[in-house]
């Protein structure tokens, strides 16, 4: 790689240790570009309410407080527009759902079907749909924890596993792991009780 | 008491049709998401650990979300218009 490039991955890390000659100018040049890079990746995104300066100054203290943890296994500024990106989206995220009142809650741990929902939009065999429902609520039932059938509520209400997580003291990977492992509990219990993919795809489609 | 409608009972049907093993958690994914896109943007052919990132997309429509937000970030608009 040419090292007189500016993205070339150690020559930014150099320029932006303290002490280094034009670290000033580096720190201005990172700026300007995740401002540009943020302007039109995050604006457009959960209702845009986001303050892309703010973003960018949180990214910035957080890349230059980490510059000993970049592997340089990728460009520099794709890694710093990562840590922009997960900051921007999870403000955008938590002032977007915010006011979204749903039971999402630690008290309320049901989740049951709704067998008499009508479903007109749907024209395949009853018995195959009744068979399928009617175990995929005992699975939940019976196979689920309170907190797992609390967070596939959640992402079933559209909540993103982050918001869920803030809505339940919890953390994301913990939710996602939460929801994850729901979902294998059920795949796999589909599987004992020998419901084919065949018959899941026949009342999905 | 929730009760789920048949179009969300629909939709959990869906995610757990496609539901397969993921090693990573988001922070994890987050780790190697630089490195995924850039291997992606060059065309690389992609290392175990990187093939792991593609299925917590899969998997995770949050990490899949963030990426789609970085892919957008790192498209330099005056890069093109050379
Ligand atoms: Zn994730």
């Amino acid at each position: 790689m040419d090292e007189s490039k500016p993205n070339h991955a150690e020559n930014w890390v150099q320029r932006l240790r303290p002490g280094a000659d034009d670290r000033d100018i580096a720190i201005s040049e990172l700026r300007s570009y995740l401002v540009r890079a943020m302007s039109r990746s995050l604006t457009h995104r959960y209702g845009g309410q986001i303050d892309v300066e703010d973003i960018v100054q949180q990214a910035m203290m957080k890349v230059l407080g980490s510059l000993d943890t970049f592997r340089q296994q990728s460009r520099f500024t794709t890694w710093a527009s990562s840590i922009a990106v997960r900051i921007g989206i999870s403000q955008l995220r938590r002032h977007y759902y915010r006011d979204v009142s749903l039971d999402v809650t630690p008290e309320n741990s049901e989740l049951r079907m709704d067998f008499a929902d009508s479903s007109p939009d749907y024209f395949g065999d009853a018995e195959v749909r009744n068979k399928v429902l009617t175990l995929l609520q005992r699975l939940i039932e019976e196979t689920l924890s309170d907190r797992q059938r609390i967070a596939i509520r959640g992402t079933l209400q559209g909540l993103p596993v982050e918001e869920i997580a803030v809505r339940l003291n919890s953390n994301r990977n913990a939710v996602y792991k939460l929801v994850h492992d729901a979902r294998v509990r059920l795949r796999e219990g589909f599987e004992s009780n020998g419901v084919t993919a065949e018959e899941i795809a026949a009342v999905i489609s | 008491m929730t009760i789920l409608t048949f179009a969300q009972a629909k939709q959990l049907l869906t995610t757990v049709s496609k539901t397969v093993p993921d090693q990573l958690s988001c922070d994890d994914c987050f780790e190697l998401m630089a490195e995924f896109a850039d291997a992606e943007i060059h065309g690389n052919e992609l290392t175990a650990a990187l093939k792991a990132v593609r299925i917590h997309f899969s998997q995770c429509p949050c990490c899949a979300y963030e990426y789609t937000t970085l892919l957008e970030a790192l498209q330099e608009p005056e890069a093109i218009l050379k």
